[in-house]
């Protein structure tokens, strides 16, 4: 017995004494105008940090020192410094930013304004307004292209997908998708963009060369009435060769091949989940559940849910901040 | 109406009558609830919330937990297998 007591203080030693290694999930709290930090290892909440009203999208600078925040009832995007957690300054949003993206470049970040039918071109190291472009109603997905030569609106009243030309800053064409558009990715060689529909409950994928739809992609769940299948988020795995798509109400995930647009399997999560962060070695994802506020935890390898942990009150945006 | 030219882009009447009434149409309600009208009476499908006199939301209906073959905003009002009501007659 004593043996094993002093094992047991011995296992606790050695795995204190390890290096803490771990990349952190900072996950935005909707109602509770919060964001939790979970350990993607231990996967515990390590910390909950006071930030401005309604926080929503989230995101990291390309150098990983600073989280970009929509404080979307604040009406402003707040930078935190990822080595201290403390906010340093709020950057000029225009009202209700809700989602955002970051131009390879680092400097310009572009803010769909919900209210206002406008995206807010910030340029974040000077904290300027660069410019305003007018797009269709009820802006929401923002995406920049990985050439950084393009900029996506999706609107969610006018379901149109807008591309806005960076380096002229205006809009240059847009696509017509299913209802209420919320969500647009890029794949990572930018040859693709995906957009999802949360009304028309599809995933409209498009060629960026020539700007042409080449695939709608729809989901069933079975035992599910067909307008609770709502897809939002939108990610894809490390290798490219999946999309996961969060399916809002009908609280699942589902697994795409990213190459035959083929679902493969749709994973039960927490109930209505909004977006998803993926950990830099791939291995797993991180999905933000709304309404049962916490975050359910899925391991990439096997494609099966392992945790959900409680977060703050209408967990939305997720951001992995790599150690 | 404006959702229905823009899908089928034309102003045909009739064709833009039947997709309005039909099972395709999707409209944007409350909180990204998806929207159409019932075939048999035309009625809106549509949320209900209970209000507080303060005007608070007590409740959106469809209440969760009442479920339905088609879909849950047919919970609200009657359902076609008893409503009297026919639109086309």
């Amino acid at each position: 017995m004593r043996l094993l007591k002093a094992m047991a203080v011995l296992a606790a030693w050695s795995i204190a004494s390890v290096p803490a290694y771990a990349d952190k999930v900072y996950v935005t709290n909707e109602k509770d105008d919060t964001v939790t930090v979970i350990d993607t290892k231990s996967l515990e909440v390590v910390k909950t940090i006071k930030v401005g009203e309604r926080p929503r999208g989230i995101l990291l600078s390309k150098d990983g020192k600073h989280l970009f925040i929509c404080a979307s009832d604040s009406d402003t995007v707040q930078v935190m410094d990822v080595a201290t957690d403390k906010i340093l300054h709020e950057l000029p949003s225009g009202l209700d930013p809700e989602q955002f993206a970051l131009h390879p470049n680092n400097k310009l970040l572009f803010i769909a304004n919900e209210d206002d039918a406008i995206t807010t071109v910030v340029d974040a190291e000077t904290r300027t307004v660069v410019a305003q472009i007018n797009v269709g109603i009820e802006p929401e997905g923002m995406a920049v292209s990985p050439d950084g030569k393009f900029a996506i609106t999706t609107s969610e009243t006018t379901n149109f997908v807008h591309w806005i030309n960076v380096d002229k800053m205006v809009l240059e064409h847009n696509s017509l998708v299913d209802q209420r558009p919320r969500h647009a990715e890029f794949t990572e060689d930018g040859k693709r963009l995906w957009v999802s529909a949360e009304i028309g409950g599809t995933v409209t994928v498009f060629n960026v060369a020539d700007k042409t739809e080449i695939a709608k992609i729809n989901f069933e769940v079975s035992g599910m009435s067909k307008d609770r299948v709502q897809p939002v988020g939108i990610r894809f795995s490390k290798d490219g060769k999946l999309a996961f798509v969060a399916l809002g109400p009908s609280n699942r995930v589902a697994v795409v091949n990213a190459e035959t647009f083929k679902v493969e399997k749709y994973l039960l999560v927490g109930r209505r989940v909004w977006h998803m962060a993926i950990t830099p070695d791939g291995s797993k994802m991180f999905t933000t559940n709304g309404v049962s506020s916490d975050v359910s935890v899925v391991d990439l390898k096997t494609l099966k849910v392992i945790k959900s942990i409680p977060v703050g009150r209408y967990p939305w945006g997720a951001v992995v901040v790599p150690d | 109406m404006a959702e229905a030219v823009t899908r089928k882009q034309t102003v045909d009447v009739p064709t833009l009558k039947a997709y309005i009434l039909g099972p395709d149409i999707r409209l944007a309600m409350f909180k990204g609830r998806s929207m159409n009208y019932r075939p048999w009476s035309g009625q809106m499908r549509q949320t209900v919330p209970l209000i507080h006199e303060g005007g608070a939301v007590i409740r959106l209906t469809p209440v969760e937990g009442f479920l339905h073959p088609k879909t849950e905003l047919d919970t609200i009002g009657i359902d076609e297998s008893v409503a009297k009501c026919r639109v086309d007659g």
